[in-house]
């Protein structure tokens, strides 16, 4: 019974927490721009990420060691090196939209400007890393990020027309007014909104945290096989409400209140308190994952002591990195840069460093020394070459795309 | 959202130049009668969007649907960025004498939408529901406005 729990309880925050700023602004971004004719790009994340979360989290599991920690002693420490800074400056550039969009959350509930709450988010997020045990800072900000469920009810309640839009799902095409630079651009963008680098550092040092062995394999493998395609559909939910309320009327989304607002039109007020505690618990749990992961993979790289296992005496530079990330994040916040903005390239630049993250772990996943009988099987290496292509492909395209077109103007 | 669009072009433009200065030559200077146009359409989708957003906000807001705190943030930036639309196009010179046709019939309908979302805010500010129920009423009018307009430039 105790083990069902753990896995239901796994599930519930895996789903919660898929969700980040990155997700929610750009599908509701892609569905008010492109209608469903993207939903396709999320499958496909959706699917990558399940493969590379759960490698990542095999090799914690089995090797009780996190991803950098292998990485560098596995490939060295120069190509180490390059995957840490390249990993690690998108790490901290989610990490700022995160904060941005935790403030801007608490904008729409309070009308208090965004830059005053910048400094606040800041400090509760570092207070939260330094004080809060990990498994409660995971289940609380998971379960509470359930709240974006209010998308797919919303969905529901809009009554759209289901049959238009499952065929524009499946049937995936530029849009007439559309440039297919513009429709390749947002492709790049929502793979790697779906394959946030730090998602698979976080997942692997969470094994770690949470002193996983082979035994938990089972439960690992729930939570990412169920946990994220049901986050996955949240994703697809926040798309579909924004093809059916905001694409009609010419709606672009370049803030946060306009991701909300066909959540307003299904529910009304309560709906919007919902999507609300959504937004708040799906961003300030990113943030905090985001804040640790730059902590983990500088810790991991150097081999530091790392991690909330311990006390934060005895991790002293892990916690002073995590400090002075938070620091950095507001500082660039302060600077008045639009949050959205920083979202929107957070999640292109994540797509260029795909390669980085992902490559190592494939690599660590096939080396008997460390994973024995838990070494990737065929169909874990079929789709992680396949996958491996994709990243390559996507990373390669996304700066020229992003010249091409203007940032998708 | 005009400073949004200012701080995005700022943040392109470093992008362009640390790593693709090349294509920046391949591109060109956008100073033609095409790029007027294309920069004449891209506003009218801007203030078509913004407008619409400010209009939605306040449909919800009049009818008790939407808090006060959440509709003046939406309303606010839509706002503003509505300013930064009309602005941004109103400041670009017409390349040619043919240009000046295209700023004759986009201006004017630019400037009602800048006048239609500040109906909007005031009304919102005055906690004026009555106000607001008749600002998004003139705005159904000037987005129609907006999409013939739209419909020319294309």
């Amino acid at each position: 019974m105790k083990r069902l729990f753990a896995v239901a309880l796994g599930i519930l925050t895996a789903i919660g927490g898929f969700v980040d700023i990155g997700d929610l602004v750009t599908n509701a971004l892609v569905g008010a721009r492109f209608g469903m004719s993207l939903a396709w790009v999320v499958l496909v994340g959706v699917v990558g990420i399940c493969v590379f979360a759960e490698m990542s989290g095999r090799v914690a599991a089995v090797s009780g060691r996190a991803t950098f920690d292998l990485v560098r002693e596995r490939l060295g420490p120069r190509a180490g090196l390059l995957n840490l800074v390249g990993s690690m400056a998108v790490t901290f550039l989610t990490l700022t939209a995160e904060i941005g969009g935790v403030a801007l959350a608490l904008e729409l509930a309070t009308s208090v400007s965004h830059l005053l709450w910048v400094p606040v988010v800041g400090v509760a997020v570092w207070l939260v890393l330094w004080r809060v045990k990990f498994a409660v800072l995971e289940n609380v900000f998971g379960l509470a990020g359930l709240a974006l469920v209010v998308f797919a009810v919303a969905l529901w309640k809009l009554g759209p027309d289901w049959g238009g839009l499952a065929s524009a799902a499946m049937h995936p095409s530029v849009p007439v007014t559309e440039d297919w630079a513009v429709y390749a651009y947002y492709a790049v963008a929502l793979f790697g909104a779906a394959m946030t680098p730090y998602e698979v550092f976080f997942f692997s040092s969470g094994g770690i945290e949470e002193h996983w062995t082979p035994r938990e394999l089972g439960t690992m493998r729930a939570n990412v096989f169920i946990g994220f395609p049901l986050g996955g559909l949240l994703s697809l939910s926040i798309a579909a409400v924004a093809a059916t309320v905001l694409l009609p009327r010419g709606i672009e989304v370049e803030t946060l209140g306009q991701v909300a607002l066909p959540v307003v039109v299904a529910g009304g007020k309560l709906a919007l308190a919902f999507a609300l505690l959504g937004f708040f618990a799906a961003t300030f749990g990113a943030a905090c994952e985001t804040g640790l992961s730059v902590g983990y993979s500088i810790a991991q790289y150097f081999g530091w002591q790392w991690g909330k296992f311990v006390e934060p005496l005895r991790a002293a530079r892990f916690h002073v990195v995590v400090v002075l990330s938070c620091i950095a994040a507001v500082g660039i916040l302060l600077t008045t840069v639009d949050p959205v903005m920083v979202t929107e390239y957070s999640v292109v630049f994540s797509a260029i460093a795909l390669p980085l993250t992902y490559l190592p772990i494939l690599v660590v996943a096939n080396d008997r020394t460390y994973m024995g009988r838990h070494v990737n099987g065929w169909l874990a290496n079929s789709l992680g070459t396949v996958y491996l292509v994709l990243v390559v492909v996507a990373s390669v395209a996304a700066i020229p795309l992003m010249v091409i077109t203007g940032a998708g103007q | 959202m005009g400073d949004v669009n200012a701080s995005r072009r700022a943040a392109l433009g470093l992008v362009v130049l640390a790593v693709a200065s090349p294509a920046l030559v391949a591109c060109g200077s956008p100073g033609d009668l095409a790029a007027y146009r294309e920069e004449a359409s891209t506003s009218v989708a801007g203030a078509t969007s913004n407008l619409a957003t400010i209009q939605l906000a306040l449909q919800e807001w009049a009818g008790g649907r939407s808090p006060s705190p959440a509709t003046s943030v939406l309303v606010g930036d839509a706002d503003t960025a509505m300013s930064g639309v009309v602005d941004g196009f109103a400041a670009l010179d017409p390349p040619e004498p043919r240009a000046d046709s295209v700023r004759a019939r986009v201006l004017p309908v630019l400037d009602r939408a800048e006048q239609a979302a500040a109906s909007g805010r005031i009304a919102l500010s005055r906690n004026d529901v009555d106000a607001a129920k008749q600002a998004t009423q003139q705005m159904s009018s000037v987005l129609d406005d907006l999409d013939a307009t739209a419909v020319t430039l294309r």
